[in-house]
């Protein structure tokens, strides 16, 4: 079965007037324009639009409504946001206010095969014994949802948080060393843990494990990224 | 080039990365055949093995383990070296095929050679462990030579490998270069190459890329340098990055290419694996340092303790022997022969060989914590420390095997890289207190100081012989081994359990070294105290009722001990401790049998030591006793050190500076102390 996708902006309006119908007062131009944060011309220009697909039901000065086919895919929208909203905050771990936003981004390109994969893989976590808590102590570890984007150099990358090396500064011989065992521009890196005594560190790059000292990952520049190497 | 069709002499280079499984595949094929030397002029180990195959001779050679062959390091330099030139047949690389990417850097670099290359895909058992797979065949073709999976520790794949190997020689194909460098770097290459005009097309590439990489090339044209330099400026300039970066990062880019080409399954992450959970616990913030300080007290128990009980069956041997000659000599028909072989050869031999188990030991343990991957913790975890010291990681492990003897401890220095680093532990190593001045200690300690006293005494000399070592090392980086620290850029190898086999060749590689150079050199110098500590002989010495302090009193020993009187004297030291401080030098622990003889005891051995303590109690203060044991940790260490020193420098002329600087520096700091201590009133009794 092939499944009608509309723009995102039209899915919008669809999921904005199914939520404001259900109020008392009923979805109405000045309302719809305030929710979807747009002028209250171009929410004329767009019900026109959508009235000329046969999704929407819309009278001038009164209340917008849906017809059957635009309700069905105003709950189909609305139903991937509150699917995706709900992996966020359940099995990812994130916060209401981070799930919500992030789900708004999603919700307009995520296939149901997505969407089952996902309900999948929460209810798979939740039905083993302990994989719930693993996934949560290793989320916890990688502390990827901080600060993604943030440059600094090696030394100030937080254990367990990898980084995208942008630049290698030090002098020959060290820096043929360093390029030679693969800390090259575009590698992805991370710091796996110090030693007890402060100085050398440990990294992860290429798939094993490299120590240098402080003094050394001071000179190397990286861009944080979220989630593990 | 290499279009021999029936080569009856085959050369095989063994190459790769350290802890690639390299030396054991190579113990495999050589089994009993091999040989352990070194590359003239560096002390670099060089293991090769001659084989038979088929009617056909294979001299196969294990080349050090690296990670680039762009000569940074002597052993880069060898590596390259001799793959370049011109002998090897074929250069097998054994690749680590959990760490693959990595290893095919080095690929990179050996596709630019011009020789034959077959592969070893070696541990490849554990990588599929780890859910990795690879297409063979399609390897080799991205590779340009034979594919083989090994297992490094049952020699599973080894015969095919040599037989891979010989086919790829036989066949004479050169390995193309597999690298793509991008077009811009492409067009510059061929332009520097072109200027090399004697070369083939393949050595004219390979000595363009190494001029552009910055390796120095004295033979190149001028032309070729130059354009390489101008050009690299250019490139720099546009890519934002130095022009070697940009070329590792090529070849990396070949590197990861063929891994996502060859490499099936789940991906591998080091995150899950066994060795982040051995490293959670031995390097963890607490109890990563507890754990080592208890690892490191197995170590120094199983080398000084359980060698211990061998050390004295092969001392009361030598004993036994030297009575045995003693006994059935013809009396009174060539004594002086007698003394020489018993004296002489068995005294010199037995210092060679009563070290043997604590070596055997002590390699062993070494090449246990290697092969295992801690070593490289240990590193790690002690580098910080070290690194203030002026000194590496690594160097702990000499130093601490320094406590029980100083001459392993030397031979252990192996461990570093670079040579910076390594002499300067060699130089400070010495100043560690050894097992054999534990024994002067344990005579002068109690003969002068009260028992409440004794403790401290012998705590403080362990430190200032510590406090000395790291002077001496900041003092030798700030003169002689200036310039930048080594980097501290380490693989922490994943934790592998060695098989026995390799653990036990190892050991017994570096033992038989030990034997063959430094017991060679000990046994000479031993022979040369001997002679002096014999002639010339007393007129009278025939006769029994001359005391034997006499005998040695007119001995060259003797004479020199009062030559040198005016140079000790300042420091509190008559003639007869001068003596027994020439004596020390062949061991420290001789010291104190000189002393019993100068004063008429005989060997100060058991129950003797009690009246030797009264004796010195009498002739010195507590002062002098304390000037002597300051002396002995300070001053010129044994001979068997300086020829481990000699040994492992490759140098008389670093031996010898040690000798001097050590007397030196003994000598000025026991100066101070002793006449500091006589203005200060504490030199009565």
């Amino acid at each position: 079965m092939k499944i009608e996708r509309l723009s995102a902006k039209a899915e919008d309006y669809l999921e904005t007037i199914l939520r404001l119908s259900e109020t008392l007062r009923g979805a109405r131009t000045g309302d719809i324009a305030e929710a979807l944060n747009v002028q209250p011309p171009t929410v004329s220009a767009a019900l026109k639009s959508l009235t000329e697909q046969g999704l929407v039901d819309y009278t001038p000065y009164g209340a917008v409504g849906l017809t059957p086919k635009g309700r069905q895919l105003a709950e189909d929208v609305a139903g991937r946001h509150v699917a995706l909203r709900r992996f966020f905050t359940d099995t990812l771990g994130m916060s209401q206010e981070d799930a919500e936003h992030a789900a708004c981004g999603m919700e307009h390109d995520a296939t149901p095969l997505v969407l089952d994969r996902m309900a999948l893989l929460g209810d798979f976590l939740r039905t083993h014994p302990g994989m719930m808590e693993k996934w949560k102590a290793m989320r916890e570890t990688a502390r990827g949802e901080r600060a993604p984007g943030v440059e600094s150099s090696l030394k100030e990358l937080p254990p367990g948080v990898r980084g995208v090396v942008m630049s290698v500064d030090v002098a020959d011989s060290l820096r043929k060393r360093l390029v030679e065992m693969g800390v090259t521009p575009g590698v992805l890196i991370a710091v796996e843990r110090v030693a007890p005594l402060g100085d050398p560190i440990a990294v992860e790059v290429r798939g094993y494990r490299l120590s240098m000292r402080k003094a050394e990952a001071a000179r190397i520049r990286v861009k944080w990224r979220p989630g593990l190497i | 080039m290499n279009g021999r069709s029936m080569p009856s002499r085959l050369v095989v280079l063994l190459a790769g990365n350290p802890n690639s499984g390299k030396t054991s595949l190579f113990n495999w094929m050589a089994g009993a055949h091999q040989h352990v030397g070194n590359y003239p002029g560096v002390t670099v180990e060089k293991k090769s093995a001659r084989l038979t195959r088929d009617g056909v001779e294979i001299e196969l050679v294990d080349l050090p383990g690296v990670y680039s062959l762009l000569a940074a390091s002597p052993e880069e330099a060898i590596a390259r070296d001799e793959i370049l030139s011109g002998t090897a047949s074929v250069v097998i690389q054994v690749l680590d095929a959990t760490n693959l990417e990595r290893n095919l850097h080095l690929t990179a670099q050996l596709t630019e050679m011009g020789v034959p290359v077959a592969y070893a895909l070696n541990m490849s058992d554990e990588a599929a462990r780890n859910g990795l797979e690879f297409d063979l065949e399609r390897m080799s073709g991205l590779l340009g030579g034979p594919v083989v999976p090994t297992n490094g520790s049952t020699g599973e794949g080894v015969g095919a490998l040599l037989a891979s190997a010989r086919l790829a020689a036989a066949g004479g194909q050169l390995c193309p270069s597999r690298v793509y460098y991008g077009a811009d770097l492409e067009e510059v290459i061929a332009a520097v190459a072109s200027q090399f005009e004697g070369d083939d097309a393949v050595s004219a590439r390979r000595r363009a890329i190494g001029l552009l990489d910055g390796i120095s090339d004295p033979h190149a044209p001028s032309g070729a340098a130059d354009l390489a330099a101008r050009e690299a400026a250019r490139l720099e300039k546009r890519g934002g990055r130095p022009l070697d970066v940009q070329l590792a990062e090529a070849r990396y880019g070949f590197a990861l290419g063929v891994v996502t080409e060859v490499a099936r399954g789940t991906a591998h992450y080091v995150r899950c694996d066994r060795t982040l959970r051995l490293d959670s616990l031995l390097l963890h913030r607490v109890w990563g340092l507890p754990l080592f300080v208890f690892l490191m007290w197995i170590v120094f128990h199983l080398v000084f303790t359980l060698g211990e009980p061998p050390m004295q069956w092969i001392e009361a041997g030598l004993g036994a022997l030297s009575d045995g000659i003693r006994a059935v000599w013809p009396a009174g028909t060539a004594p002086l022969l007698q003394s020489l072989i018993v004296d002489g050869v068995i005294g010199g031999v037995g210092g060679v060989v009563s070290f043997l188990p604590n070596i055997l030991l002590l390699f062993l343990a070494i090449a246990f914590l290697e092969d295992t991957g801690y070593m490289a913790r240990v590193a790690f975890l002690m580098d910080r420390l070290m690194h203030k010291m002026g000194l590496h990681g690594k160097s702990f492990i000499p130093m601490l095997i320094g406590l029980g003897c100083t001459v392993p401890a030397i031979l252990a220095t192996r461990m570093l890289e670079s040579r910076r680093d390594r002499f300067t532990t060699i130089l400070v190593t010495p100043f560690v207190s050894c097992g054999a001045r534990l024994t002067i200690y344990a005579l002068l300690i109690p003969s002068f100081f009260a028992p409440r006293w004794r403790g401290w005494v012998l705590w403080g000399l362990y430190m200032a012989g510590i406090a000395a070592a790291i002077g001496v090392a900041r003092l030798l980086r700030g003169t002689v081994f200036r310039g930048e620290q080594a980097p501290f850029v380490m693989e922490l190898p994943p934790y592998r359990m060695p098989t026995w086999r390799s653990v036990a060749i190892h050991m017994w590689d570096r033992a038989w070294m030990y034997l063959q150079k430094a017991g060679t050199v000990i046994l000479a110098i031993s022979i040369l105290l001997w002679a002096l500590g014999t002639f010339p002989r007393h007129p009278e010495s025939g006769r029994h009722e001359l005391a034997q302090a006499e005998i040695l009193e007119y001995t060259a020993i003797g004479r020199i001990g009062k030559w040198i009187e005016p140079a000790i004297r300042p420091l509190g030291f008559d003639w007869r401790v001068g003596t027994a401080l020439a004596g020390a030098f062949a061991a420290k622990e001789v010291f104190v049998a000189q002393m019993g003889i100068v004063y008429s005891l005989g060997s100060a051995s058991g129950d003797d030591s009690d009246s030797l303590r009264q004796t010195l109690r009498l002739h010195y203060t507590p002062l002098q006793g304390l000037a002597m044991m300051l002396f002995c940790l300070l001053s010129a260490p044994c001979v068997a050190t300086i020829a481990a020193t000699r040994r492992e420098t490759n140098s008389w002329g670093w031996a010898l500076g040690m000798l001097l600087g050590m007397t030196a520096i003994a000598w000025t700091v026991t100066f101070l102390i002793y006449q500091a201590g006589m203005r200060l009133g504490w030199g009565g009794f």
